[in-house]
């Protein structure tokens, strides 16, 4: 597609360096793109497999807590869980990856759990230990997921800035640049001829 | 020796004894396709009158509570000895008052935590908690705070209130079991204590990063076992510790059969269907003593027995957790 410019040498000049301009961009956008898609991978690997260990032992920390809780007494389990001095220390910051800022977290448990032995069973110890050493992993899950999808829109809005380069601006730039090129080139060949024309007609005088 | 005065209180549990849920109807309730099927069973029932504000089961366990608390006020209407059987109630005044110093001490409202099955008003002890002053409380309850706030303040950590107010309460049971000097009695509490100590033994082993000093807070005294007698296994394996009970006596081999499947899965959840299994069992033995406790107790304990059962089937059925999966943990009268 030709863009609706005066076909000048101004214009010429300037869509030559907009060309140039536009070919270091779309190689800058390329090597983003293919950074980004390297890290894309490495975090998808990461993250799937950090699901699948967190589903597998949050499987076996919720059986342990349903054997726990099945033939409790519900007051006397309100009275294990309900009163605690557990406390979760969550503290984020954001950091760049590729000019994209991405949070991080960091999750510390401390405190213990608050209930005897004599209501309660040993599969409750199980399930709760379990599910606090998972915490912090369902935090880092959680953060690398967010990073995930954070990467994966980055990397569509590249591949689109690539391609929108690649296929559009930089053709139109150089049909542009050829249109001028050959307009200028035909405005030249007018004025050639004219002035010959001329020539010949103040020889024949 | 026999005890006349019971002739009255055993015949009439006997007679009550005959509405108790059995084994067919354990197996009507595990058939049952929907846990909310279940209501309607327990209606035709003796649960009939206490379910009647149970809309669906979530509501269950304050059904379930309600029975319970008719079943103690029988039992403390009809039994000669009034204050041996209401010993059985006293656990629950060492519940709450546990439930309502921690939430004093976190500030996190405990009425979901209390259950109205003790002996002592529980505004009364919440008035008492909440402005420290335990002056005209009963004395095991004002004793038990002061401990169990002293060694807070000392520890600065809530649990210490757990085990504080549990070995309080053994305490108690036991000196009260052996003031009446009467056996059935102090052999329950001492086999209660006997297994709350080896349970406390095996969870201390397993998840304790130092547990002979954990085992010594949650060391109940007052069973057959002392505390010399587990310390000197803590570096042992547990597979090992339980092989060494299973060497021991009938009461030790029982309790072996909830570790039976120890190696497998580690789970606790047999040894808790074991112990009561074996008290069941114990006290099945002695309901044609016409003369003594047994039967009282042997009926308070199959009520229990029944508020487990109940909750077992409903929780299974509401996780779609298969029959024979349920059936495993249910007690040996019901399957």
């Amino acid at each position: 597609m030709i863009l609706r410019v005066n076909p000048n040498r101004m214009e010429l000049l300037r869509l030559r360096r907009r060309l140039q301009l536009a070919r270091r961009g779309h190689k800058l956008l390329k090597d983003k793109q293919e950074e980004l898609m390297r890290q894309f991978m490495a975090l998808v690997v990461e993250a799937k497999r950090t699901r699948e260990d967190v589903d597998r032992e949050l499987e076996i920390a919720m059986h342990s807590f349903f054997s726990a809780r099945l033939d409790s007494f519900q007051p006397e389990m309100e009275e294990a869980l309900a009163f605690t001095n557990k406390k979760i220390d969550l503290k984020s910051r954001i950091e760049p990856i590729m000019n994209l800022r991405v949070p991080y977290f960091d999750c510390a448990v401390t405190g213990e759990f608050a209930y005897g032995f004599l209501d309660t069973d040993g599969d409750l110890d199980r399930a709760l230990s379990m599910l606090s050493d998972l915490l912090p992993r369902m935090v880092r899950m959680a953060q690398l997921e967010k990073h995930v999808s954070m990467l994966a829109a980055e990397l569509e809005r590249t591949r689109r800035r690539v391609n929108a380069l690649e296929h559009i601006l930089i053709p139109s730039l150089q049909e542009t640049i050829k249109y001028i090129s050959t307009k200028l080139s035909e405005l030249e060949r007018g004025n050639l001829t004219r002035l010959m024309k001329v020539k010949e007609i103040v020889r024949k005088h | 020796m026999d005890d006349l005065r019971y002739s009255y209180a055993v015949a009439r549990i006997n007679a009550l004894s005959t509405k108790l849920l059995d084994r067919a109807f354990a197996s009507r309730m595990l058939d049952a396709a929907e846990p909310s099927d279940i209501l309607p069973m327990l209606r035709e029932t003796a649960y009939a009158e206490s379910l009647t504000a149970v809309d669906n089961v979530s509501q269950l366990e304050g059904g379930l509570i309600r029975e319970l608390q008719k079943t103690h006020d029988l039992l403390g209407a009809i039994c000669p000895d009034k204050e041996l059987i209401g010993l059985f109630r006293k656990r629950y005044d060492f519940h709450n008052l546990k439930a309502m110093l921690k939430s004093k001490i976190t500030g996190v409202p405990h009425a979901d935590a209390i259950v109205d099955l003790g002996t002592y008003s529980i505004g009364e002890l919440s008035s008492a908690v909440r402005g420290e002053a335990y002056r005209f409380v009963p004395r095991y309850i004002s004793e038990t705070a002061l401990e169990a706030l002293a060694e807070y303040r000392k520890a600065q950590a809530l649990y210490v209130i757990s085990y504080t107010c549990d070995r309080s309460m053994w305490r108690y049971l036991m000196q009260n079991a052996l003031k009446h000097r009467n056996k059935i009695v102090i052999t329950l509490f001492r086999d209660y204590i006997n297994m709350a100590n080896i349970k406390a033994f095996v969870r201390v082993k397993e998840f304790s990063k130092t547990p002979a000093e954990a085992f010594r807070h949650y060391f109940i005294p007052g069973g057959d076992y002392e505390l010399d007698f587990f310390l000197p296994l803590m570096d042992e394996d547990t597979s090992l510790f339980l092989s060494r009970l299973r060497d021991g006596e009938c009461e030790r081999h029982i309790i072996a059969h909830g570790f039976g499947s120890w190696e497998e899965d580690e789970s606790f959840w047999r040894l808790e269907v074991a112990r009561d299994n074996f008290v069941l069992y114990s006290f099945h033995q002695m309901r044609g003593q016409l003369f003594s406790i047994a039967p009282l107790i042997y009926y308070l304990l199959r009520k229990e027995a029944e508020a487990k059962l109940i909750r077992t089937v409903v929780r299974c059925k509401l996780s779609g957790m298969r029959r024979a999966e349920t059936e495993e943990r249910l007690r040996y009268l019901y399957v």
